[in-house]
Formats: structure tokens, C-alpha cells, sequence
């Protein structure tokens, strides 16, 4: 199972340099939002990554429980 | 005559071949989009589930009939949905082609039986296929009120004058502006796949996995509202560069990493519990 989980891990850093970044958010005090937030664009989740922690976080679980069968 | 791999390797290929242009628009659109760009892992997390099953591959009979010709028209009804997404320029059509396609091919191969074991697998291969961005765009003003009353119900215990209106949380004085793009529908669609990744991992029963995908929209509004209370607690602790640019992305990240591993283990408990199948 930790090739599994290496396996997944290594794709997502492989295909990583696919994925597009974006600024981020902007915030600010009330009041003085307009001094201190910063120009918005559209900042998006970086899903590949999401998806390739919690396959990683699953396979672990299912390699403790096959250790255990066994 | 060739050997039957060799056959089989030929019709892999075939499909592979008719299907290149397609899989390669794919791989460019979804790599270009931060909130589809999933879908690239898709193929390698079906390939896992098809490697669990085929390491502890027991002889198989030979194809039925019935099996063959069922993986024939499948292979037919996927030319012919990527000729109309072609035609028609739909891309989502065309695309959803491939899935059968591969479908189509396990049951030429291996017939019934043969789809029938690798059923997680190819379940799987279905979620390469990315929701077409405008209809996820109509999920986001939705989930855009649910999150933020799930991000106010949060903080509400350290300031019981936190508001939401419209897309700002106003919380201790700071006002955080929370983007469409932070509505959860990326995290919506990581987590429905990610609960088909664990189907086939954890070989859930056809209740369960229907449970769970249902789950996965309150599941997702809740590590959502968790983010965006995260980014408050932050704003107010470290300031606005604590919550802009590479600091946001990785918490954002982080916390929804973690919702997707609390999901594996919740499920990973609830399936050992029920004992191995």
C-alpha cells in the first residue's frame, strides 16, 4: 500500500506544473477595506491536490486495515 | 493468428488512437482550470483500483457471449457519442465517450465477469469526465449563503456580532471578501470523487456508496464554512498578508486536505466495522 500512496503522490507532483494558480482574496478592517484590501482576482482551489491528499490519506487507511487482516 | 494478448492489445490501442485528440483537449482544458484539474488524477486512481483487483487476479473464464456483445455496443454507442460531440462541439459528450469506450473494452476482453470485478474501476474512469463549468457556476450562489452561514455559525463564539452579507464575513471588525471561486464546488466535486476512489478501495456496498454521495454536500459546506473561519481566525491574528497570496492557498488547501482525510477515516472505520466483504 505505500507504493499506492507514493504512486498517487507522484502523479499529482507530475502533473502539477499542469495546474493554474491565481491570486487570492482580499480583506480588510471595516471601515478601511478600501486602504487595505488588495485588488481581487479569482482565486480557485487547487483540486488535484485536494483529491491526491485525501487517495493518499485513504490508501494508508486501507494498507493499516489490510496489515491487520493479515 | 496472434496470440489473444496481442488482439487485445490492438483494440486497446485502436480505442486509444480514436480517442487521442479528445484525451489530449482534455488533458489541456482540465490542466488549465485549478477547479477541474482533478479529473488529471482520475485515470491513475481507476488504474490503482483495477492494479488492487488484478494482483489478486484468480483465472477467469472465458469471455461469454453475452459479455462480448455488450462490450461490442458499447463501443459503438462510444464512437458514436464522440462523432456527436464532435459534430456538435460538446465537448463533455465527447469526452463521456472514453469511460465507455474503456467499458466496452473490459467486456470484449473479460466479458460479465470481467466488468463485474473491476466494477470500482470502472466507475472511476466515469469522474475524468469535468462538470461543464457553467452548470457548476449555478451551484455557486447557493453554496455561496450556505457556506457563509456555516463560516458565521463558526466564529460566532468569539464574536457574537459576526455577520454575512452578501459574499463578506464581518467578523472582530475585519471584513473578508470571499471570492465565487472559494463557493465549494471544487471541493464538492474532490470529494464526490475521492468517495469513488474509496468504493473501490474499501469495497463500500452499493447503499453505502449512495449514502456517502449524498453526504458529500453537507460534508463539503462544512470544511468550506471551516476554511473560511480559518482565514478569519488568521485575518485577525496575523493581519490581511496572512490571508493573501501563497498563506491563503496553502491553508485553504490544508484544511480541505484534512476534510478529505477525516472523510477517508470516518469511512474507513465505518466500513471495518462492518466487517471485510
Amino acid at each position: 500500500m505505500k507504493n499506492i500512496i507514493a504512486l498517487v503522490l507522484l502523479a499529482a507532483f507530475a502533473v502539477s506544473p499542469l495546474a493554474a494558480q491565481h491570486a487570492t482574496a482580499g480583506a480588510g478592517k471595516a471601515g478601511a477595506r478600501q486602504n487595505n484590501s488588495v485588488p481581487m482576482s479569482s482565486p480557485e482551489p487547487i483540486t488535484m491536490i485536494a483529491l491526491a491528499g485525501g487517495a493518499a490519506a485513504a490508501g494508508a487507511f486501507a494498507g493499516r486495515r489490510r496489515k491487520k487482516q493479515n | 493468428m496472434l496470440p489473444s494478448y496481442a488482439v487485445r492489445s490492438w483494440k486497446a490501442v485502436l480505442v486509444l488512437a480514436v480517442f487521442s485528440s479528445i484525451l489530449l483537449e482534455w488533458a489541456e482544458y482540465t490542466g488549465s482550470v485549478s477547479r477541474i484539474n482533478y479529473c488529471l488524477l482520475v485515470p491513475v486512481l481507476a488504474a490503482v483500483l483495477a492494479w488492487s483487483v488484478i494482483r489478486d487476479w484468480s483465472p477467469l473464464a472465458p469471455s461469454d457471449l453475452t459479455g462480448v456483445q455488450w462490450g461490442y455496443c458499447c463501443l459503438g454507442f462510444s464512437g458514436i457519442m464522440l462523432t456527436i460531440g464532435s459534430l456538435a462541439s460538446i465537448f463533455t459528450i465527447s469526452i463521456a465517450g472514453f469511460p465507455i469506450a474503456v467499458l466496452g473494452l473490459v467486456g470484449i476482453f473479460w466479458g460479465k465477469e470481467g466488468i463485474f470485478r473491476l466494477r470500482y474501476a470502472l466507475l472511476m474512469f466515469f469522474a475524468m469526465v469535468p462538470v461543464p463549468l457553467p452548470l457548476l457556476d449555478r451551484l455557486t450562489p447557493g453554496m455561496v449563503r450556505a457556506t457563509g452561514a456555516a463560516a458565521v455559525a463558526m466564529v460566532s463564539p468569539f464574536d457574537p456580532e459576526a455577520t454575512w452579507i452578501g459574499a463578506d464575513l464581518t467578523y472582530r471588525g475585519w471584513t473578508l471578501f470571499v471570492a465565487e471561486a472559494c463557493s465549494g464546488s471544487g471541493t464538492l466535486l474532490v470529494l464526490g470523487t475521492l468517495t469513488l476512489f474509496m468504493a473501490g478501495l474499501f469495497r463500500m456496498s452499493t447503499k453505502a456508496i449512495i449514502i456517502t454521495l449524498i453526504l458529500v454536500a453537507p460534508i463539503t459546506i462544512f470544511i468550506n464554512g471551516l476554511r473560511i473561519a480559518v482565514m478569519a481566525w488568521v485575518l485577525d491574528g496575523f493581519g490581511p498578508a496572512a490571508v493573501t497570496g501563497a498563506g491563503h492557498e496553502i491553508v485553504g488547501q490544508l484544511v480541505v486536505i484534512a476534510g478529505a482525510a477525516s472523510l477517508a477515516l470516518v469511512i474507513d472505520k465505518v466500513s471495518s466495522r462492518r466487517g471485510p466483504k
